[in-house]
């Protein structure tokens, strides 16, 4: 009949699709990347940066990660990390090579167990013509920290970005609040241990 | 239009629909013998680059257009149209298709219990020990439709001693068919104490002892593969030291592959 509505009744009763000729985008900039991660649920990697230890100085961090993604918006992951603690506030105070730390007590150790969400998925344009796909995220979660010769239970919480180079290949940058009790000064203070950090990981 | 009331359709072989998509998730290397085949019945379906709303849609197939379904991942399904061209489509849109017969498509229903080829599961739980914190990390593994089969070890965090536990549970979940599903829980396992360094005045004091623990809780299921559980745990502890009941509760997250 020449009309392009999806369906016509005649008299008779029956009805006749007409197919809808949909214009395709002009998609060749966007073959090339097709992502493939389509049955690579394990990403692996280290990571590096700035441990802010409360009380103590800032100090370099350095870890490992595991991720387990469970949906598109969940995942699972697991931290091991560990800085060396430089003086402590009051160590600086009170000058003169004092000390109040045993070295083997400045190891600043963790672990955590976390849930992620990714809460902004989407595509990141660096030019005109590459793009990455990328997600920012928030996780939380608990775990443990030794440090000062103790361990602790530590909240951890914070968000990151991820940017997915290649099929395998992630690069994140994480920003973390590790909070515990400390028992270090005479009065229980709740301490917070600000963390910032860049790392690669392989998905598969 | 409602998954859960799709007619079944006939396949193009005589396995169940079921079993052809929970084989092409197992086994998402080989190629498939026989693969799905759909009609499009919306006026077009979107496909995306990869398994999520972030990756950009890079095709459209058109009403009236078969697609090849090859595998899934979560609730995406990875399609092609007969000029090959492949792409991933939500199983929202999917199943607004139509298979060879005339018939609506009938596909794996959102249910978790349905997905029994996915027998692991790992996960970590936070929670309470009387007062003490816990974090421990569990592997388990489904036996039946209702029961799985648990281990776990952690931590446990207290003001003078320092703790770690290990041990297996056994979990049975009779519901299958809601997010919110109730289970009870039964287990046995160690717990190892230890005074902590800082207070030690000489002897390592160290204790050992056994636990038992019935439960109860609640899973959430969330998409196909995650799942946040809510536990309460009636422990029975003895050991060195004298036998004690404590009451310990828990957050966990886990997912199944």
């Amino acid at each position: 009949m020449g009309f392009s509505a999806p369906a016509l009744s005649a008299d008779d009763g029956s009805v006749d699709i007409k197919p809808i000729v949909v214009v395709e985008p002009d998609n060749k900039q966007r073959e090339a990347y097709e992502a493939q991660i389509d049955t690579e649920f394990f990403e692996i990697g280290g990571y590096a940066g700035i441990l802010s230890i409360e009380d103590f100085t800032s100090s370099a961090v350095y870890g490992l990660k595991a991720s387990f993604h469970a949906t598109e918006d969940f995942f699972l992951q697991t931290n091991l990390g560990q800085a060396e603690a430089g003086l402590s506030y009051a160590e600086q105070q009170a000058g003169d090579g004092v000390r109040f730390l045993s070295d083997d007590d400045r190891k600043y150790t963790y672990y955590n167990l976390l849930v992620g969400y990714n809460i902004f998925p989407g595509e990141t344009f660096v030019t005109q013509s590459l793009a990455f796909n990328s997600a920012f995220y928030l996780v939380a979660g608990a775990g443990n920290t030794e440090f000062a010769g103790d361990k602790h239970f530590t909240l951890t919480y914070g968000s990151g970005y991820r940017i997915i180079l290649q099929d395998w290949l992630t690069i994140n940058v994480d920003f973390r609040d590790h909070t515990f009790e400390s028992e270090i000064t005479p009065k229980k203070k709740r301490n917070h241990n600000l963390e910032f950090t860049t790392g690669v990981t392989a998905f598969f | 239009m409602l998954l859960a009331t799709l007619l079944q359709a006939q396949p193009a072989t005589d396995d169940s629909w079921l079993e052809r998509f929970l084989s092409s998730y197992a086994s998402s290397d080989k190629p498939q013998h026989e693969l799905v085949r759909l009609s499009v019945i919306d006026s077009f379906i979107e496909l995306h680059s990869g398994p999520g709303r972030g990756y950009p849609i890079i095709h459209t197939i058109e009403q009236g257009d078969e697609v090849n379904v090859y595998k899934r991942r979560g609730n995406w399904y990875l399609v092609s149209d007969r000029r090959l061209r492949q792409g991933w489509v939500t199983q929202e849109k999917l199943a607004r298709t139509i298979a060879p017969t005339g018939l609506p498509a009938a596909l794996p229903d959102v249910r978790h219990g349905d997905y029994l080829a996915q027998k692991f599961r790992v996960g970590f739980s936070l929670g309470k020990q009387d007062d003490d914190e816990t974090a421990q990390v569990m592997v388990g593994f489904r036996l039946l439709s209702f029961a799985s089969l648990e281990i776990e070890g952690g931590q446990i965090f207290a003001d003078d001693i320092e703790g770690y536990s290990y041990g297996g549970n056994l979990l049975i979940e009779p519901i299958q068919s809601l997010s919110f599903t109730p289970f009870i829980s039964h287990g046995y396992g160690k717990q190892v104490f230890q005074q902590k360094e800082t207070l030690n005045v000489g002897r390592n004091n160290h204790y050992d002892s056994d636990y038992r623990f019935t439960g109860a809780g609640i899973n959430f299921y969330i998409g196909l593969n995650f799942v946040m559980r809510g536990e309460y745990r009636k422990m029975h502890i003895s050991g060195d030291n004298g036998s004690t009941s404590n009451s310990a509760w828990r957050i966990g997250f886990s997912s199944f592959f």
